[in-house]
């Protein structure tokens, strides 16, 4: 698959590092048709986001279709250190996933 | 016989493999809550009913020329912040999103959702086992699950 994350990671000078990712995906809500079949879309979307540093979640996120079509989130988090590295990754409703390793700035 | 034995296995396995692949990563997912249809019925289900105003910080535009992605921005000075939730009115389905928090999560979230029609968006965050609201009316000049 086609890299579908993009991510940074920036700690602050008050050491809180944070968080700014663009996921490439559909988030289909399954109510859409399609304008040339007239066929209803499948729904299509992410459920589960997770953001891993040294092993520790920082951030988990349940979603369902109203979240936007190339999702974009934002978070925070303690304790994360210039040249570590966060790992965000998503699974949707037909277990395609995907995941990303970014080196905090 | 033995290679025929041989291949039903690999494909049982295969089979039990990814029918209990997405169970085990979704098994957190609250599939009740998200197929809940009316605001209140969700609120309910999530909170059991006691929710306190204020207390929550929710940024959103008032107005907004594309539904398809409405910057929403929670944020909160509670302490113990266990998750924040993000539900929109009148959407189809109400509740959006989840967000737990972690040891050093901050409470703080920015996401964009779709705001169908001009609709009350809702952030609640549970902090100390109680709940909180706050709420704010985007008004929509173009819709957003279309």
């Amino acid at each position: 698959m086609a890299k579908t994350i993009k991510m940074r990671a920036r700690r602050g000078d008050d050491g809180v590092v944070v968080v700014k990712a663009l996921i490439t995906h559909p988030m289909e809500t399954g109510r859409r048709q399609d304008r040339d079949s007239g066929d209803t879309v499948p729904a299509h979307f992410i459920q589960k986001v997770v953001g891993e540093y040294k092993g520790e979640k920082v951030f988990e996120a349940y979603w369902g279709t109203g979240v936007s079509k190339n999702p974009y989130i934002a978070f925070r988090f303690d304790g994360g250190e210039k040249g570590g590295k966060i790992k965000l990754s998503w699974v949707d409703n037909l277990g395609q996933s995907d995941s990303l390793e970014e080196t905090i700035q | 016989m033995n290679k025929n034995r041989r291949h039903f296995l690999h494909r049982s396995v295969a089979a039990l493999a990814a029918s209990l692949a997405p169970a085990a990563l979704s098994a957190n997912w609250p599939k009740q809550a998200f197929e809940t249809t009316a605001l209140q019925q969700a609120l309910d289900l999530i909170t059991g009913g006691n929710v306190e105003q204020g207390a929550v910080t929710l940024k959103a535009p008032g107005i907004a020329e594309d539904g398809g992605a409405v910057r929403v921005e929670v944020e909160t000075a509670l302490e113990n912040v266990e998750s924040i939730t993000l539900l929109v009115e009148k959407n189809p389905v109400p509740l959006t999103s989840q967000f737990m928090l972690h040891g050093q999560s901050h409470a703080y979230i920015a996401t964009n959702l779709k705001v169908r029609e001009t609709s009350d968006v809702i952030a609640l965050v549970k902090a100390g086992g109680r709940y909180y609201s706050g709420r704010r009316t985007v008004r929509v000049t173009a819709g957003g699950c279309s």
